[in-house]
């Protein structure tokens, strides 16, 4: 059993029921419209449940005398008045949640937004709005985060730095619930995974449980060579083309061609397509953006 | 059970509940810290003035002693539609730019919320209407009637101002509350204060006392033709209490 919530007869959260360990983070995968932000939005008590609750260290939401200071909700950032300036904004949180006004100076340190406290919201990039938004559910020092694709808009800086705070703030004691459709943002931070599908929970448990190998595209001017020494180091390699996709990150496949003298042409990851199609095979599969582009087709 | 759960140590520290006063600070401080606001007030303030200052001019033309109730009093269209305004920006504000996100999660419930903001805009309100009064006691002062002659029937003005100001605040409040959509508010608030009452009046000549939005406004003037208190409960009841009933549980009910 879990919460469930029901849209003219549509269920879109069906029994969703996990917990999310102290000092750990969470991640709550699945694709658009699986369920997530719903589920979320429960959690926020934007939406009302069907069926079901919330619980935090086993008290419902509503029941805490002051939610805002324990639980942090990094939910949308377009959901932002324009014409406050970043200051005003969390200024604003800080006199509700009757916190020091200093904390906002702090906070506006830790989210790197020193600089332009005093803009309006309006004229903020989405990645901004986001450390805005980030910021606001930090001001009081949370025990709980709750966290809706806190890395969109974010650019590759951002998303790193995101992930370094989850880990420290885990690392701390807190209690991270971080939702993404994006598998490598997850699996990055992540120990403990909840995978959702037209909501419903379709696999959960350690992170290290759905953990995915390195896997590298690699060309080089002496193919044959290569493949030799990726073999001899016990990688498996496929070769696509010209290219071979070998089961190693892409540090030590250099290191190797480096040390032998070899050539490289070409180094990659091996694309997010690919990571895709194994989150794909531990959901239904039925629910990609590829496959909604080839039924319109 | 059935549950989602979040598991840590019991939530001891911070367990205070934010006052309702610092709520409805908070919902004061949100309705003038944007240049948009700011720039609201400051034409209502500037319209006011100006309308205070015309008539007390026309007065003077005409030789009649102005007084701070003539001045005070003589505004009353103004306030009919400028303090609604106050009310409908206070109660949407959060709609409209979807704040709410912010601010439902941070609280226990948004009953509290909800009448916050129904305060905060009477509070403006008030302090508009305080700006009329200084700007008619400056004028009527200014004119050279002397202190007693220019403040004559004062106390009855400030009472009758007050309320005015608070009914027509509190008007704009609730259909908000219950339209929640910032420009459709307005244009139903001026168009039933401008269209809709004399409409009522025409129409329903023996029912218009039940149904015209002024008819509390009408009872603070007394008089002979003062309604009833079965007229004022009618009139409150149809513009006051039902939409802001029907807009507490749509806050409270609703999704955000």
């Amino acid at each position: 059993m879990g919460v469930t919530k029901t849209y003219a007869g549509r269920t879109v959260v069906d029994s969703v029921g996990f917990e999310c360990p102290k000092g750990a983070i969470t991640g709550f995968l699945g694709s658009n419209g699986a369920g997530k932000s719903t589920t979320l939005r429960i959690a926020a008590g934007l939406t009302h449940a069907d069926t079901g609750e919330v619980l935090f260290a086993g008290r419902r939401r509503q029941d805490l005398q002051s939610p805002g200071r324990s639980i942090g909700f990094v939910l949308d950032p377009t959901a932002l008045h324009p014409g406050r300036t970043l200051q005003e904004t969390l200024k604003l949180n800080a006199m509700l949640l009757d916190i020091p006004r200093s904390r906002v100076d702090e906070v506006l340190g830790i989210t790197g937004l020193e600089a332009v406290r005093k803009k309006r919201v309006a004229s903020l990039s989405l990645g901004m709005r986001q450390r805005l938004v980030l910021g606001m559910a930090l001001l009081a020092k949370p025990q709980f985060l709750v966290m809706d694709e806190p890395s969109n808009g974010l650019d590759a800086d951002g998303a790193l730095w995101v992930r370094n705070f989850l880990k420290h703030f885990s690392s701390g004691g807190g209690t991270v619930l971080l939702s993404s459709h994006l598998l490598r943002d997850v699996q990055a931070v992540a120990d403990h995974i909840v995978m959702i599908d037209r909501g419903r929970i379709v696999a959960s448990g350690e992170a290290a449980g759905f953990s995915i190998s390195s896997r590298t595209r690699v060309a080089a001017l002496d193919p044959g060579r290569l493949a030799e020494v990726c073999s001899s180091r016990g990688w498996t390699v496929e070769v696509t083309g010209k290219e071979f996709v070998v089961d190693a990150a892409p540090e030590d496949i250099g290191r190797a061609s480096l040390e032998h003298g070899i050539v490289l042409t070409h180094l990659s990851n091996v694309s997010d397509s690919a990571l895709e199609e194994r989150f794909l095979a531990l959901t239904s599969g039925e629910f990609s953006s590829r496959n909604k582009l080839e039924e319109a087709r | 059970m059935s549950q989602t759960a979040v598991t840590s140590p019991v939530l001891a520290r911070m367990e205070t509940r934010p006052g309702f006063v610092r709520l409805v600070a908070v919902e004061v401080r949100k309705l003038v810290d944007t240049r948009s606001s700011l720039a609201i007030f400051a034409v209502l303030a500037v319209l006011a003035t100006a309308l205070v200052v015309g008539i007390a001019a026309m007065g003077a033309a005409q030789g009649t002693v102005t007084t701070f109730a003539g001045l005070a009093g003589s505004i009353g269209l103004f306030t009919g539609l400028a303090m609604p305004l106050i009310g409908i920006l206070g109660m949407t504000s959060d709609i409209s730019h979807r704040t709410s996100y912010i601010y439902y999660p941070l609280m226990r419930g948004r009953t509290a919320q909800f009448w916050a903001k129904v305060l905060a805009a009477a509070v403006l309100a008030l302090a508009l209407q305080g700006f009329v009064f200084v700007v008619s006691a400056v004028m009527a002062l200014a004119l050279g009637a002397e202190a007693a002659e220019a403040f004559d029937g004062a106390a009855p003005a400030l009472w009758t101002g007050v309320a005015t100001c608070l009914l027509s605040t509190l008007f704009g409040v609730a259909m908000a509350a219950a339209i929640r959509r910032t420009a459709l508010s307005i244009v139903a608030v001026i168009l039933i204060t401008l269209v809709g009452n004399g409409l009522i009046l025409t129409l329903l000549p023996e029912a218009s006392g039940y149904l015209s939005t002024i008819t509390a406004a009408a009872a603070l003037l007394g008089g002979p033709e003062a309604p009833s208190a079965l007229e004022v409960a009618s009139s409150l009841t149809l513009w006051y209490v039902l939409p802001l009933g029907i807009g507490w549980w749509i806050t409270e009910k609703g999704e955000a």
